[in-house]
């Protein structure tokens, strides 16, 4: 932990120093290097304790391996964005931005520092505390244009998100009732006597961390934050920001195995899973805006999480978030590039790609398929696995749950389709874009096509069947 | 001590009273003031203190930044922006005075539900606390301008604090000292926005902020 948290302040320190852009975005992708290398370490210490990565760093901490797997996926997602963010300031639209560098760089860092801490910590109240701090931090992110757009988002974000958390700060104090003053997650005791704490302390604690996940209802504000935020904030909040708010939800779930409260957890979380696949099923198709959609399409991909959760359905939740990260982070830099192609995040004002950019075009379309759950990628597994584990818990729900997602795989198609076909909006027709700007979504959508070979390998389909 | 416990929180349902009824954002701020100096009170005079870096943790989070530095630096923002009062409300004032006595008497009574059910709760700082978050979650929702509700998220917040004094476990002193970080900040920030949206935006309203839509 000590060495996240001094590389991310050592880094952050730096790029406040480093006053021109392009400087800004070497140390960060530097950061990006290092933050990976040191969580592959962790991920193999967690794994194989006895292995050689213990004796190189010995300030690795011994932490469970879920929180190194969180881990892990967060550093490749900030390795691909740390890669597109060298040639974004670049583009001529965020060149009357570059004065700003120095802070965009320097919260940039600081914010993946404070969701290390808060993936890292076994302390909940330490959890509580750098995930506020990683609100406070992405703020300064999203008001980057500082327009009357982002601002509005920018307001909304940090209120109803540190309501949201002020909730589970709530929960934090009842929890501490029933064990008896321990908030460290590996040694936390439930008293057995005190379970009316914990019951009371559920809901707000789900809720109030769940609120930060963007699951519905109280999900406004994260179509508005990642819509407005610059292209490699929004992959960020959405491919490792909700993951990180949504582990400890994980963790706390993890105590109350054998206490009886396991249902009434299942239920709120299977709640606000069904009502965050209702929202998006309903705003998906009617989307005008396609980062807006994509980020509702983040909402639906937290409640399919959390159902996983309430099912109890581990290789389902564990497979389902490195997916989803993996090609979501992807999706919001394509749409950062159609961004810059077109000038408009406007539905209705890009059509035609494939005769502007053919790769870029055919790139959208198989992250879009992707995301969908497609075969060959990963959400397609996690997917099956959960359609399989509803199935053997309520036929009812399964049916729904199928019904649901058609409506966003229609959704989602039918304005992707829009995008990409049909007479171009634009003049030019040889638009190029640099390797920082394609080579990290390839790599992305490989990765996650490439599990599923390796999934697929492992015959993960003969143990669910 | 009890009684000394009962009649501080009675003086802080007074300010949330007070609070509910007031249009003028000068008194928000001394009622925000208020509020700090009676939960230093709370925290230096009867909860027991094993350390003194506990005692000055809580010191540092009560005195200095929720009865000083708050008061003082959304007073700063008040001036520079020249807002004085609260203009039209959602809700008229009478209105408002019910909503938070019936969150009040509803709070307490939820408090005396709990402590049947776990013994060890300070029944009147839970009560207290639980109608604090409400009042704050009131003033959020029925007042309009910007300014008002970050109050109203403060008030919240000693809630809050509040809260954790009643559940008598203390949280660990680098918890609290973290919280009281990340309020400074979220202060510092929302005073900061509040600046930003006025100069860009030409507002103080938060009904100007209704462009981003489905």
């Amino acid at each position: 932990m000590i060495t996240f948290g001094g590389m991310s302040l050592i880094f952050a320190a730096l790029a406040w120093f480093f006053k021109k852009a392009e400087s800004g975005s070497r140390i960060f992708f530097v950061f990006a290097l290092l933050h990976l290398l040191s969580s592959i370490m962790l991920m193999v210490n967690s794994l194989f304790p006895s292995s050689c990565c213990a004796a190189w760093l010995p300030l690795m901490p011994h932490t469970n391996p879920l929180c190194s797997y969180v881990l892990l996926i967060e550093s490749v997602v900030v390795m691909a964005v740390a890669w597109y963010n060298t040639d974004f300031f670049m583009r001529h639209e965020e060149i009357p931005y570059r004065h700003k560098s120095p802070i965009y760089h320097a919260s940039i860092i600081g914010f993946i520092g404070a969701m290390d801490f808060a993936i890292l910590s076994d302390n909940l109240g330490m959890v509580w505390v750098f995930i506020e701090l990683s609100t406070l931090l992405s703020a300064l992110l999203i008001a980057h244009h500082n327009s009357a757009h982002s601002l509005e988002a920018t307001w909304k974000y940090v209120f109803i998100c540190s309501v949201g958390i002020a909730f589970a700060f709530a929960g934090i104090v009842f929890l501490l009732i029933a064990t008896d003053g321990n908030l460290d997650l590996t040694t936390m005791q439930l008293d057995r006597n005190k379970l009316f704490a914990v019951k009371i302390a559920l809901p707000f604690l789900i809720i109030g961390f769940g609120t930060k996940a963007g699951l519905a209802p109280v999900h406004n504000w994260l179509p508005d934050a990642h819509s407005e935020a610059p292209t490699p904030v929004s992959a960020l909040l959405s491919a490792s920001l909700l993951n990180s708010a949504l582990l400890p939800i994980v963790r706390i779930l993890q105590l109350t195995g054998g206490t009886g409260l396991e249902n009434f957890a299942s239920a709120i979380l299977l709640t606000m899973g069904f009502l965050s696949l209702i929202v998006a099923a309903i705003f998906i198709p009617h989307a005008y805006n396609y980062k807006r959609m994509l980020a509702y399409s983040s909402v639906e991909n937290m409640g399919i999480l959390a159902i996983a959760l309430g099912l109890n359905c581990q290789s389902g939740f564990l497979i389902h978030m490195a997916g989803h990260s993996f090609i979501k982070c992807a999706l919001f830099l394509i749409a950062g590039n159609i961004l810059s192609m077109y000038g408009s995040k406007l539905i209705k004002e890009v059509s035609g790609m494939v005769r502007i950019h053919k790769g870029l075009a055919y790139l959208y379309l198989v992250g879009i398929l992707a995301i969908m759950g497609f075969v060959p990628f990963m959400l397609f597994v996690s997917e099956f696995v959960i359609i399989a584990a509803l199935f053997n818990s309520n036929k009812f729900l399964c049916v729904l749950f199928i019904i649901l997602l058609t409506f966003v795989m229609y959704g989602l198609g039918r304005n992707m389709l829009k995008m990409v076909r049909g007479k171009s909006s634009l003049y030019k027709s040889d638009y190029r874009f640099k390797t920082a700007a394609i080579a990290p979504i390839v790599i992305l959508l490989l990765i996650a096509a490439a599990s599923f070979g390796a999934m697929m390998y492992r015959g993960v389909f003969e143990n669910i069947l | 001590m009890e009684i000394f416990e009962f009649i501080v929180t009675l003086l802080l349902v007074v300010t949330l009273l007070r609070i509910s009824i007031s249009g003028r954002l000068e008194v928000y701020i001394k009622m925000l003031s208020l509020q700090g100096l009676l939960l230093f009170s709370l925290v230096f005079f009867t909860v027991s203190h094993e350390s003194y870096v506990t005692l000055a943790v809580a010191i540092i989070e009560t005195l200095l930044l929720k009865a000083i530095f708050v008061p003082f630096y959304l007073n700063k923002v008040i001036k520079e922006n020249n807002i004085k009062r609260e203009t039209e409300p959602y809700v008229p004032h009478i209105f408002s005075l019910l909503m938070v006595s019936l969150g009040i008497g509803l709070s307490l009574a939820a408090a005396f539900y709990m402590k049947q059910e776990i013994p060890e709760v300070k029944i009147v700082l839970l009560g207290s606390g639980i109608a604090m978050i409400l009042c704050g979650m009131f003033v959020i929702l029925s007042r309009k301008k910007i300014i008002t509700h970050v109050m109203g998220y403060c008030v919240l917040e000693n809630g809050i604090f509040l809260l954790s004094l009643s559940a008598a476990k203390e949280l660990p002193v680098i918890v609290s000292l973290g919280v009281a970080l990340d309020a400074f900040i979220w202060v510092l920030l929302a005073g900061l926005l509040v600046r930003v949206i006025r100069t860009e935006l030409k507002s103080q309203s938060i009904d100007e902020l209704k462009g981003l839509k489905n």
